[in-house]
C-alpha cells in the first residue's frame, strides 16, 4: 500500500521538468530565490498602490479640501486646512511624507470627521474580514466537491442530465449579483419570515444571510472550474495508469486527480477571494454590517479623501498579500507554477 | 452534410430563449420611456410608499411614482450605460494590448502594469476610478470602463502576440508597412472576433458592476434613475412595505442572465463554426504574405526563424549555425528597404554581439 504511494512522488508529467530549469542550484537557494523574487514583486506593487492612491487625490479636478468643506467655507478656514495637511508642501514632499505616514501606520485624518482613519481601520477592517474569510471558506468547501463530483459523474459524456442540470444552476447563480441576492434573502428571510437579525453582526445568526450572498456566485463558478479541470486530469494517463496499478479509489483521487486540479483552482480560487474581499462592500451595504464597506460608499460622496486612501489601501493591499501567498502555496504544492523562473 | 445542418439548427435554436429576451431588452430599452414614461414620473403623493396593489402591481415610491413603470423605463438608462462603459473599456484596453504587443520597450511597461491591475477586484477598480472621475452617470461609465480595461488589454495582448509572430505580419513588415498599418490591416482584424466575443459577455458584467455603484450611490444621481437606484430606494423601505424591491431585482438578474447566455451562445456558434467559411476568411486577410507562402519549404522555414523574433532567433543562432549563416543576408535586405523594422532586425541579428 505505502510502496504504492512511494512510486511516484509528484504524480503526472512534473517530474522530468523540474530538472530542466534547476540547474546547478539547491533547493534551499532555488526556494529562497523563489520567495524573494515574490516578496520584491509584493513590495514593488504595494508601492504602485500607495502611488495610486497618492496621484488620485492629485488628480481630482478641483480642489478636494473646498470640495470637501463645501462650497460656504471662507478662504481662511480651506488655507488652514490645506496647512494640517500638509496640502501646501511641494509635491515630492508631500509624497514621501504620506508613503511614511503610510509605512508606521498613520493614514491620516479623516477631513470630515477629524478621527483618525487608523483607528476607523482597526475596528471596522476586522468585520470586514470575518465576512470574507466564512464566505471563502465555504466556497472552496462547496466548490470542490461539487466540481469534482460532477466532474466524476460526467466524464467522458456520460450523464448528460446531471451535465445540463449543473450546468443550468451554476449558470443562474452565477448571474446573480451579491447584492441582488442579498435584498432577495432579506426579504424572505427577515422581512416575510423573520428567521435572521436584520442588520449587524452581534449575534452568530447575523453571519448567514451576508455570508450566503457572498458565497453563491463564486461558489457556482469556482465549480466549473473544478469540474473542467478535473474532467482534464480524469483523461490523463497518470491516472489511467493508478487505475491500471488497481490503487484504491479514494486514493487515486486523493493522491492523483486531487493535486493536479489544484493550480487552475487555487489560481482561480484566489481571483475569488479578492472579489470577495471587494464583494464585501456591496454586501454590507446592505445588511448594515459595520465594517469597511458601509464606510467607503459614504466617504465618497463625502468626499473624504484620507479615508477613502486608507481604505482603498488596506484592501487593495489584503488583495496583494494574498496573491503572493497562494503563489508561494502553489509553488510548493505544484513544482510546475514555479518552472518559469527556477 | 445533414448532420452538420442538424447541429446549425441546433446551436441557432440553442439561442432561442437568450435571444428572445435581449429582444425584449433591446425593444423595451427603445419604447419603454416613450409608453411608460409618463407612469414613471407621474407623482401621485396620496398613493406614496404602497405595497403591491393591483393599480400598482409593485408598488409605489415616495413620491406615488410606479414602481413597474419605473423599472421598465430604467432599462434604457440600465443597458446604455453599459453598453457605453464596455465600450470605453474595450476599447482602452485594446489600445493599451495592441501597445504592449507591437513594442517591445513600451510593452514590457504596460503588460507589468496590466499584471498589477488584473490582481485587483474589479469593484475596487471601479470605486478608485468613481472617486477620480467623479460621482453620476459619466463618472460610472468611465469608472467601470477603466475597470475592464485590464481584462482587455490582456486578451489583446494574448491574441496579437500570437498574429504578431505569423508569417504575413512579418511579411507586411519587410515589404517596409508602417507599424500604424501593420496593426490596422493586419493585427485588429484577425484578433477581432475573439475581442468582440469578450465584450459581448461583458455587458452584462458591466450591467451588474454600474448597478452595483447606483446601489452604492456611485452612479447615476437623481433625477435620474437606474435599475441600481431602484433597488438601493427599495431596500431602504424594505420592513415598511416589502416586494418594492422585487422588480429592479428581478431586472438585474434577467439581463445579466441574459448577456450570459447569448455570449455563451454566441462562442458555442464561434467555436462550432464550420471551418471552410472560417478559412476562407482567414486565407483574404494575409494577402501581402502571399510571396512568402510561394516560397519553397526549406527557405520559407529559416526565413520564418529569422524574421520572427529577436529572442527566438538566438536560440536558433545556438541550435544551428547553418540557419544563422543564411539569415542576417536576408534581412539586411529587409532593412535595406527602409522600413522601421530594420532596427529591431539588426538586433536580432546573431552575430554582432550588441545585446541591449
Amino acid at each position: 500500500m505505502s510502496d504504492h504511494t512511494r512510486v511516484e512522488p509528484v504524480p503526472g508529467p512534473a517530474s522530468t521538468k523540474t530538472r530542466v530549469g534547476g540547474g546547478q542550484r539547491g533547493p534551499a537557494l532555488r526556494w529562497t530565490l523563489f520567495i524573494g523574487r515574490r516578496l520584491v514583486r509584493l513590495v514593488v506593487s504595494l508601492l504602485v498602490l500607495v502611488t495610486a492612491t497618492f496621484v488620485m487625490v492629485q488628480l481630482i479636478p478641483g480642489d478636494p479640501v473646498q470640495a470637501a468643506l463645501g462650497d460656504q467655507a471662507t478662504a481662511e478656514l480651506v488655507a488652514l486646512r490645506r496647512h494640517e495637511l500638509g496640502l501646501d508642501l511641494p509635491l515630492i514632499e508631500q509624497y514621501l511624507r504620506y508613503l511614511g505616514g503610510v509605512v508606521t501606520g498613520d493614514f491620516g485624518r479623516s477631513i470630515v470627521t477629524e478621527a483618525p482613519v487608523a483607528d476607523l481601520l482597526a475596528t471596522r477592517f476586522p468585520n470586514t474580514l470575518g465576512l470574507a474569510a466564512p464566505a471563502f471558506v465555504l466556497v472552496i468547501l462547496i466548490a470542490m466537491p461539487v466540481g469534482l463530483l460532477t466532474a466524476v459523474r460526467t466524464r467522458g459524456g456520460q450523464g448528460r442530465v446531471t451535465r445540463s442540470m449543473f450546468v443550468n444552476v451554476t449558470g443562474v447563480l452565477n448571474s446573480i449579483p451579491d447584492y441582488v441576492l442579498g435584498t432577495l434573502l432579506t426579504l424572505v428571510f427577515v422581512v416575510t419570515i423573520p428567521a435572521f437579525p436584520a442588520a449587524g453582526n452581534e449575534e452568530p445568526a447575523a453571519y448567514v444571510l451576508p455570508v450566503l450572498a457572498l458565497v453563491a456566485a463564486p461558489a457556482a463558478s469556482l465549480a466549473r472550474i473544478v469540474r473542467v479541470e478535473a474532467l482534464k486530469v480524469l483523461d490523463a494517463e497518470y491516472v489511467r495508469a493508478a487505475k491500471a496499478r488497481r490503487l484504491p479509489t479514494a486514493l487515486r483521487y486523493w493522491r492523483h486527480v486531487l493535486p493536479n486540479m489544484l493550480t487552475a483552482s487555487l489560481t482561480y480560487g484566489t481571483m475569488i477571494l479578492a472579489g470577495l474581499i471587494a464583494g464585501t462592500v456591496l454586501v454590507e451595504n446592505v445588511f448594515g454590517w459595520p465594517g469597511v464597506g458601509t464606510v467607503i460608499s459614504q466617504s465618497v460622496i463625502q468626499k473624504d479623501y484620507p479615508l477613502i486612501q486608507g481604505i482603498l489601501l488596506v484592501l487593495g493591499a489584503v488583495v496583494l498579500i494574498l496573491n503572493m501567498i497562494v503563489d508561494v502555496v502553489l509553488g510548493v504544492l505544484d513544482p510546475r507554477s514555479r518552472m518559469g523562473e527556477l | 452534410m445533414s448532420a452538420s445542418t442538424n447541429r446549425h439548427l441546433r446551436l441557432l435554436l440553442g439561442g432561442g430563449a437568450p435571444l428572445l429576451l435581449l429582444l425584449l431588452f433591446v425593444f423595451l430599452s427603445i419604447f419603454a420611456p416613450t409608453i411608460w414614461g409618463d407612469a414613471a414620473s407621474a407623482s401621485n403623493v396620496a398613493e406614496a410608499n404602497d405595497g403591491i396593489s393591483a393599480a400598482h402591481l409593485m408598488g409605489t415610491d415616495d413620491l406615488g411614482r410606479d414602481i413597474l413603470a419605473r423599472t421598465l423605463v430604467a432599462t434604457r438608462q440600465s443597458l446604455v450605460l453599459a453598453v457605453l462603459a464596455t465600450l470605453v473599456g474595450g476599447c482602452v484596453g485594446v489600445a493599451i494590448g495592441l501597445v504592449s504587443a507591437m513594442s517591445r520597450r513600451l510593452g514590457r511597461a504596460a503588460g507589468a502594469l496590466i499584471n498589477v491591475l488584473l490582481a485587483f477586484p474589479a469593484l475596487l477598480l471601479a470605486i478608485f476610478f468613481a472617486v477620480l472621475f467623479g460621482i453620476g452617470s459619466v463618472g460610472s461609465v468611465l469608472a467601470v470602463g477603466a475597470s475592464f480595461a485590464p481584462g482587455f488589454a490582456r486578451i489583446t495582448q494574448t491574441l496579437t502576440a500570437s498574429v504578431v509572430a505569423k508569417e504575413y505580419v512579418e511579411a507586411s513588415r519587410v515589404l517596409g508597412k508602417r507599424p500604424l498599418y501593420v496593426t490596422f490591416r493586419h493585427v485588429l482584424p484577425n484578433i477581432g472576433e475573439p475581442v468582440i466575443l469578450y465584450a459581448m459577455i461583458h455587458i452584462g458584467t458591466a450591467v451588474l458592476a454600474l448597478s452595483g455603484l447606483s446601489f452604492l450611490g456611485l452612479g447615476v444621481q437623481p433625477p435620474v434613475f437606474d435599475w441600481g437606484r431602484l433597488l438601493a430606494d427599495g431596500l431602504t423601505r424594505i420592513y415598511v412595505t416589502p416586494g418594492v424591491a422585487v422588480a429592479p431585482a428581478i431586472a438585474i438578474v434577467l439581463a445579466g442572465l441574459t448577456f450570459n447566455l447569448v455570449g455563451e451562445w454566441l462562442s458555442d456558434v464561434v467555436a462550432g463554426r464550420d471551418s471552410p467559411s472560417g478559412a476562407l476568411r482567414r486565407d483574404r486577410i494575409p494577402a501581402a504574405a502571399a510571396p512568402a507562402a510561394d516560397e519553397p519549404e526549406p527557405p520559407a522555414a529559416r526565413w520564418s526563424t529569422c524574421v520572427t523574433s529577436g529572442s527566438s532567433t538566438r536560440r536558433a543562432a545556438v541550435a544551428s549555425p547553418a540557419r544563422s549563416v543564411t539569415c542576417p543576408s536576408r534581412c539586411a535586405r529587409a532593412s535595406g528597404s527602409g522600413s522601421s523594422v530594420s532596427r529591431g532586425r539588426a538586433r536580432a541579428r546573431p552575430h554582432p554581439p550588441s545585446r541591449s
